[in-house]
């Protein structure tokens, strides 16, 4: 689990501020909050590397569904526990009448829907169950399970904060992000060659972050 | 070679400036060269149970944080076939309900769940079972001097240049610029022993920058 506090370490040393950010450099704590905010969630969507199970509740004759606000996208989607077939919108015209279609989901999509939103289809034929059922599978009976891409809780980020699913290997990558957005800001420590270095540095890490991703899977 | 040896070489590359690179940031360096080095080569490898045990019914499990990413799962010292979430549902649509009672089957597959997790199937319908993860694991925070330091073999000259080229970072200008010169001769260094054949490094903006320029 990556720390706040070694990342801030880390660019308060390489800022020549190693007691912590007062300001001289033009950056101060808020800002290095913002930044590394920023850095987390565009590394966490390019690289897809933490991923969780959501249950919505199925809504009889509806077809679409939000994502969880910390969502990034779906992979597989589920109808009462049971794997849908991924489809495209665009294979959707193919079935007979899909879209006043009412029984049990067999397809899902999400293309030509709004963002961090999938169609599941047909449209249930049932309500399912008020959520949370309880903490298990139980939740998925009736509703619908999607296993998904996210983005760990980033509003109350403070320097004592842990972030969840980044290793600490990958840290050092992370600190580079958040340089990489300092010396290309409008800051007074703005500097396009180490704001180019960084950028090199914090796209290797999200690179090979995706690499290890595509392997391992 | 252990801690005190690399900052000792790394502070002799500044003439023992210990007062402009102090204790910490040589730290930090020979930390980061450790952990870019095994993120490339994972030589840091082992063998880590997952605390708790099984438990009936669950099929996700969270990896224990020293876990970078995992290469065999063992259910109670059994190797278990890895595939794909994906792959699962190629088994059974099903799946994500399935445990061994209700199939009839022991558990016998895993699949990543993204970094940070697995997935068993059929899910242990009686848990309290040993599941142990075989991986590349995060290397120990460098912190004591006596502390040893692993390199993949023949790393140690490349370890120290680059770790001395981050020192100058702060400085900027043609000092870092200099430096720079470090960062491929590191990147070919890592090519030669990293296990990911698809990674390719993404191009040196710095160097294209200044030719341009």
């Amino acid at each position: 689990m990556l720390k706040v506090r070694t990342v801030y370490s880390l660019v308060c040393n390489r800022l020549l501020e190693p007691a912590g950010l007062t300001g001289d450099s033009g950056v101060t704590d808020a800002d290095f909050l913002g930044f590394l905010a920023d850095t987390i969630r565009s590394f966490l969507q390019d690289t897809e590397i933490l991923r969780d199970v959501e249950f919505i509740r199925a809504d009889a004759f509806v077809t679409r569904y939000q994502l969880g606000a910390n969502a990034l996208g779906a992979h597989e989607v589920f109808y009462d526990l049971e794997c849908l077939e991924r489809t495209t919108a665009a294979d959707m015209p193919r079935r007979v009448n899909w879209q006043d279609e009412i029984d049990r989901p067999k397809a899902w999509h999400d293309d030509r829907v709004e963002q961090d939103q999938i169609e599941v289809v047909p449209a249930p034929h049932f309500q399912g169950a008020e959520l949370p059922v309880s903490p298990t599978l139980a939740d998925g009976e009736t509703n619908i399970a999607v296993i998904e891409s996210v983005l760990p809780d980033l509003s109350a980020l403070t320097l004592d904060s842990t972030i969840a699913g980044i290793p600490r290997s990958f840290g050092w990558y992370i600190a580079w992000g958040v340089l990489w957005r300092i010396f290309s800001g409008d800051t007074l420590i703005k500097d396009p060659v180490r704001a180019a270095y960084a950028k090199a540095r914090f796209d290797e890490g999200v690179g090979l972050a995706k690499t290890v991703m595509g392997d391992t899977e | 070679m252990n801690l005190a040896d690399y900052k000792a070489s790394t502070w002799s590359r500044f003439e023992n400036n210990t007062l402009f690179y102090p204790s910490g940031e040589v730290l930090e360096a020979v930390n980061e060269v450790v952990d870019i080095s095994n993120l490339f080569a994972g030589h840091y490898q082992g063998e880590v149970q997952i605390p708790g045990y099984s438990i009936a019914n669950q099929f996700i499990y969270e990896l224990p944080d020293n876990v970078l990413f995992p290469l065999a799962v063992w259910f109670e010292g059994v190797e278990l076939e890895k595939t794909t979430i994906r792959g699962l549902a190629g088994r059974s649509r099903r799946w994500l309900s399935e445990t061994t009672a209700s199939t009839g089957m022991p558990v016998n597959a895993w699949a990543p769940l993204g970094l940070r997790k697995i997935v068993i199937y059929p899910a242990d319908a009686i848990g309290g079972n040993d599941i142990r993860v075989f991986g590349v694991l995060e290397p120990p925070e460098l912190v004591n001097d006596g502390d040893p330091v692993r390199l993949p073999t023949g790393f140690e000259d490349i370890a120290l240049e680059y770790a001395a080229h981050l020192l100058p970072f702060k400085e900027g200008g043609k000092p870092f610029a200099d430096s720079t010169k470090v960062l491929p001769q590191f990147q070919r260094k890592l090519k030669e022993q990293m296990r990911w054949t698809r990674f390719s490094f993404p191009r040196f903006w710095i160097e294209r920058t200044q030719e341009q320029g």
